[in-house]
């Protein structure tokens, strides 16, 4: 990622989300990621993971829960992935990664999204929107 | 090969000494992009990268819609065009590159910086994305096109130095609005990720309908480098193959179109700061995600 994309991701990400303090971490291979928590009524959390991979911004963000979650979770890819879109989409449509607009901030809210759904379908056993993520 | 002869019937339109110093490079060389390739050859540009994917090879089911034929059945397609420009312009360099542009940024930047124009050829979104990164990057004039779903009709642009770029027109075509949703490309279904997709194969002259198109849009960028009249108002070219209600009013209708940069485009947009404020802060966001990460 360029000077300039770091510096319009990480003044989207503050501008949005500051109040769940999101800390932006690099591994040892110097991938940056975010790292915050997601809250939702009754005191449930969960933490996530926004994983920069190295062909971005072309190449959309992973979302990573970072705590176990139940076998037969649903829209969840191996690595504790949150699905959020359909790995071989390809073609240009309103919904797709745009990587003049998007940021990993919008991540937050897709992850918000699916943890709300993630509440219901544990209480009902049944995921309440037909896919994960809507524009 | 006698050059005076060869361009003999061209000369009077296209002076070939112009077109020699041209470098394109043309990335993708399926249907669209070889039509591309040829028609460069044909101008006399002087130098032609053809980049395709590695092991990227001609099967039974391309050529009836592709310049190659059943002689090249197997073989790579880059290697196979270029035998294939060279039957008509032998004085044309041609290099073919195998690799996978979104994987290899690094060597694509290279390839671009060295380039009069890229032809944007292929068909999917993160690949045009990249392509379109590293063009603007390097300040090189992009041609890109698309052909819709079944071959109804297509679209080209181009991305200049300073003007809108491709992710610009992207966001501006499909959130704008400006499309009826019922002529969008469908989104996958997300309730049913094994299902088939829903889209249309378009037909050989389809195809070639709009990469002529692409073609003359390349052609009239270059000779724009040496002509001061406006080679044509507008960055993109929509072009109807056939008639689609709500899009294209008869068959071989065109509309040509402005769509403006978004200041706010975080791939071609300033952002309102210089390059050193923008280096400071970056530097200063990465020290504290080292500090705060291991």
């Amino acid at each position: 990622m360029d000077s300039k994309r770091l510096v319009l991701e990480h003044a989207a990400m503050m501008e949005r989300w500051s109040a769940l303090e999101p800390r932006l971490r690099s591994d040892a291979s110097g991938q940056l990621h975010w790292e915050l928590t997601l809250h939702a009524e009754g005191g449930n959390r969960l933490p996530i993971k926004i994983v920069y991979p190295s062909g971005y911004p072309s190449d959309a963000p992973d979302i990573v829960a970072l705590t176990s979650l139940p076998s037969g979770t649903p829209h969840l890819l191996p690595g504790n992935r949150i699905c959020w879109r359909h790995p071989s989409e390809s073609k240009r449509n309103r919904n797709i990664w745009c990587p003049s607009k998007d940021t990993a901030a919008l991540c937050v809210g897709v992850a918000q999204r699916w943890f709300y759904a993630f509440l219901v379908w544990l209480s009902t056993s049944k995921w309440p929107v037909p896919d994960a993520v809507s524009n | 090969m006698n050059r005076d002869e060869l361009f003999k019937r061209t000369r009077a339109i296209l002076k070939p000494e112009v077109a020699q110093q041209q470098v394109w490079a043309i990335i993708g060389v399926g249907s669209g992009g070889a039509r591309v390739a040829e028609e460069a050859a044909r101008f006399g540009v002087g130098t032609i990268i053809l980049i395709d994917r590695p092991d990227e090879c001609l099967e039974e089911h391309n050529i009836i819609r592709h310049v190659l034929g059943y002689k090249d059945l197997g073989r790579p397609k880059g290697e196979a065009l270029r035998d294939h420009i060279l039957n008509s312009n032998p004085g044309c360099e041609i290099e073919v590159i195998s690799m996978d542009v979104v994987k290899d940024r690094d060597r694509l930047a290279t390839i671009i910086r060295r380039c009069t124009q890229v032809h944007c050829c292929v068909d999917n979104e993160p690949a045009k994305n990249v392509i379109n990164e590293e063009a603007v990057a390097a300040g090189v004039t992009l041609v890109f096109a698309g052909v819709f779903d079944g071959g109804c009709g297509g679209e080209v642009g181009r991305v200049v130095d300073g003007g809108a770029c491709y992710a610009c027109m992207a966001a501006f075509l499909n959130r704008s609005g400006r499309f009826d949703e019922s002529q969008a490309p469908q989104t996958f279904d997300y309730t049913n990720p094994d299902g088939i997709e829903n889209s249309t194969a378009a037909l050989n002259l389809d195809i070639a309908q709009i990469a002529l198109i692409q073609a003359r849009v390349g052609l009239l960028t270059m000779l724009g480098r040496h002509d001061s009249a406006p080679d044509f108002k507008g960055n993109y070219v929509l072009f109807g193959n056939r008639r689609v209600e709500g899009l294209f009013p008869r068959m071989l209708s065109s509309d040509i179109w402005e769509i403006p940069r978004d200041p706010c485009c975080l791939i071609c947009g300033a952002g309102g700061m210089t390059e050193a404020q923008i280096n400071a802060a970056a530097e200063d966001i990465l020290a504290k995600a080292v500090c705060s990460g291991n």
